[in-house]
């Protein structure tokens, strides 16, 4: 989206576009600042794509014309889908370590039931996580608000190496209703295990690194905390590394 | 290893498709030249040994007689502007020999894909297997990123299975090796490759960093999962010598710009004939500036110039990479493995010398018994047939490493049509098991529209902004003709008119059976 683009939403639009975005909202709030927060998310992003050297060979490929022209786009034929499919279900897919998209839709009937229901106080998503060794049952949860005419959301999963699932709930006045759960997912660890054992494996953690390819920028001990770093380092893939 | 693959795009009901340019294009600049060296090199006796896959989806188009007549089409109307380009150039010092250059390519290439292969290229690359020179291996079906379809194993299932019997069909062999689509690989999907018995595939280098079992050998040896399926994780190093495009070797000063091309320079009178419908401007392929630096003025393009480059670098990769091997065998007690996957792609479309380079990395590898040494995958398991035992982490080669480039707020909105129609198309396998005759051919093309919406090239270009909106309309095309078939035979009925007119047009994998759906249980 571009500056022009986001003047035309609306203050709550923005800020809704920005939780889901993951930007960290700068108290006090106005709209000039959510503006220029995603755009410097979005420009972030653009550089990720430039600076991915996978992706730039695949954006080549289907270079045809300089400018985006969608010549052949114009076919004799629309295709539309439906929006939805009128069924009350929610799915929950892994984005990163620290990212997974819900989307859900609810059936047409329960949706009027509750628009029209004076005790109905909104639906939520209530997020689940909890580890291989504890169970469902235990899980810990933290919950999402959201309006009857949303329909996915990105939700920021508080920590990398658990399982994660989500409900759909429904609130009324003196009551919660589960409306439909997900699948469940595993964030991974997005750095060196702390299991890496330097004596079974001989290997110092800037050996580990030199054994993955991570050499040739000063110090790399550092890394080994550093996930981002080594993230970032394998998206770029260091400049010099092939000089 | 090289990966080759473009998403199916094929539209008979018009007289010409631009999308349709991505397989001409592939061919012209990267498909017959590669093809070129390996012969080249072969007759010279060199003893090479590559990786390459072929997506079911590329090697469908190449084997489509629609696809090749149209190709020949192309290639006269380059073989046309080509000879108008010697003329208009023949006073020309710096461009003469480049305008003969692309003369004498693209009536080789005419030559080559109407006479020596007779239409279907891919008869060379199945030669050179069978000789010894490749191992030609598979990919998904229709190229999904399987991490965003873990919850539906029926699918990944049939994308696994149709691509093994699409490349049987093709290539004459069972593939021994999968390529990850994206290298997108979730825990679990080691499961259907070893059941489909696939015996090693490629991944992030992250994949095995970041995995809660580290071997001791890192990337330079492969992980095998507990079921058995080896992951060979793709190297940085030597990767980023050759993809990037600024600090890698194609973003040379020296090599040919890829972005200057007559398409845009010449009058639209001149390009009129050879351009989208007469009036929008494209690239044809006629490029005569070499990169030059960040400035406007580009040095014209000196093809001694870049072969001599080329020859640098391919010392400078053999160089480094021996480095690598010297600083890296200090700490394992095997030779180390450098697994360098590439898009093929790359080479000769966007990276023009590309091919020139393999050429002489092929050449001067081989000819230094010292040196190092080319494997592929399956010779490597041959010697080293146990390795640390492991599962990788989930990762991919994209931005950020995950599945963000085909997640993101512009393409997220697919998943739930796609998941939708696996959904349905499980249900119409269940309701409809054993189901011939019309009905079965609904059914069977029910599984093509399935599957061809998933290729994950078109969230790449919903993302990246790259003929958009053509990759929304094939998706909802695929989709929408999916929901056709299922609503029709929902109500027991099938309009045999317009399915014979959508398997016409979308005639991939023309031995599917639907029943690739089927869930294991019910197969019992």
């Amino acid at each position: 989206m571009n500056r022009d683009q986001l003047q035309t939403l609306s203050f709550e639009e923005l800020k809704e576009l920005a939780m889901e975005e993951g930007v960290a909202l700068i108290r006090p709030l106005d709209k000039d600042t959510l503006i220029e927060q995603l755009i410097e998310l979005y420009s972030e992003d653009e550089d990720e794509a430039e600076n991915n050297p996978a992706m730039i060979i695949k954006e080549k490929t289907f270079d045809l014309t300089k400018a985006d022209q969608n010549t052949s786009a114009e076919m004799n034929q629309v295709w539309e889908l439906p929006e939805r499919y009128n069924e009350t279900k929610v799915m929950l897919l892994l984005r990163d370590p620290n990212w997974a998209f819900a989307y859900w839709d609810i059936k047409d009937a329960d949706i009027e039931l509750y628009r029209d229901n004076p005790l109905f106080k909104g639906l939520f998503l209530r997020a689940y996580r909890f580890s291989d060794s504890s169970s469902k049952q235990h899980a810990e949860y933290f919950d999402i608000p959201v309006k009857l005419q949303d329909m996915s959301w990105y939700i920021n999963l508080p920590e990398q190496g658990m399982n994660y699932f989500v409900e759909l709930r429904v609130r009324f006045q003196s009551e919660e209703r589960v409306l439909c759960t997900s699948n469940t997912i595993s964030s991974p660890l997005e750095r060196i295990h702390e299991g890496m054992d330097q004596d079974a494996f001989r290997n110092s953690g800037n050996d580990y690194l030199l054994l993955s390819g991570l050499y040739g920028f000063g110090d790399s001990s550092s890394l080994v905390q550093d996930s981002k770093k080594i993230i970032s380092l394998l998206d770029n893939q260091y400049p010099n590394a092939g000089a | 290893m090289l990966h080759a693959h473009l998403p199916f795009v094929r539209h008979p009901e018009y007289e010409s498709f631009l999308e349709e340019n991505w397989l001409f294009e592939a061919i012209s600049e990267t498909y017959l030249p590669l093809l070129r060296v390996f012969q080249k090199l072969k007759n010279e006796g060199v003893q090479f040994r590559l990786t390459m896959s072929f997506s079911p989806t590329l090697a469908c188009m190449l084997s489509d007689e629609l696809l090749q007549r149209r190709y020949i089409g192309y290639l006269e109307r380059h073989v046309e502007l080509a000879e108008k380009e010697v003329a208009r150039t023949k006073d020309d010092p710096d461009f003469s020999p480049l305008a003969r250059m692309y003369r004498d390519l693209y009536a080789e290439n005419l030559k080559d894909f109407s006479d020596t292969y007779r239409r279907n290229i891919l008869w060379g690359y199945r030669a050179l297997e069978k000789e010894g020179y490749l191992d030609i291996i598979t990919t998904a079906a229709t190229h999904g990123f399987l991490p965003l379809f873990i919850q539906y194993p029926r699918d990944i299932e049939a994308q696994i299975q149709t691509a093994i019997i699409s490349h049987g069909r093709i290539f004459g062999e069972r593939p021994t090796g999968f390529w990850l689509p994206e290298c997108g690989y979730a825990p679990g999907i080691e499961d259907f490759l070893k059941k489909n018995n696939l015996r090693y595939t490629f991944c992030a280098a992250h994949a095995i960093l970041f995995s809660e079992d580290q071997s001791p050998y890192g990337v330079y040896a492969p992980l095998t999962s507990p079921n058995g399926v080896s992951f060979f994780a793709r190297d940085i190093p030597a990767s980023q010598a050759v993809w990037s495009g600024e600090d890698g070797y194609p973003g040379d000063p020296v090599y040919r710009d890829f972005y200057r091309d007559i398409g845009y320079d010449l009058p639209l009178e001149y390009v009129s004939p050879y351009i989208e419908q007469g009036n929008i401007r494209v690239n044809t392929g006629f490029k005569y500036y070499a990169i030059t630096g960040k400035t406007e003025k580009k040095r014209p393009y000196s093809i001694e110039a870049a072969k001599k480059k080329v020859e640098e670098h391919t010392d400078n990769f053999i160089y480094n990479r021996m480095k690598q091997v010297c600083r890296v065998s200090k700490l394992i007690d095997r030779p180390p493995i450098i697994v360098t996957p590439f898009d093929a792609e790359l080479f000769g479309h966007w990276w023009f010398e590309g091919p020139l380079w393999i050429e002489s990395l092929i050449r001067k590898i081989c000819a230094d018994p010292d040196g190092l040494q080319m494997v592929t995958p399956r010779d490597y398991l041959d010697v080293f047939p146990t390795n640390p035992v492991g599962r990788p982490s989930f990762s991919s080669w994209g931005n950020n490493g995950y599945s963000n480039v085909w997640l993101d707020g512009a393409n997220d909105w697919v998943y739930r049509h796609l998941h939708k129609a696996i959904e349905r198309m499980e249900e119409l396998v269940e309701r409809f098991p054993d189901e011939k005759g019309l009905k079965g051919r609904a059914l069977n093309q029910a599984a093509r529209e399935v599957l061809l919406s998933q290729a994950s090239d078109w969230e790449f270009i919903i993302k990246t902004g790259t003929s958009s909106q053509f990759a929304i309309q094939t998706v909802k095309e695929h989709l929408s003709s999916f929901n056709i078939i299922y609503e029709n035979l929902c109500r027991n009925t099938v309009n045999t008119e317009w399915l014979t007119n959508i398997e016409k047009r979308h005639n991939i994998f023309p031995d599917i059976d639907y029943r690739v759906f089927r869930s294991q249980q019910s197969r019992k």
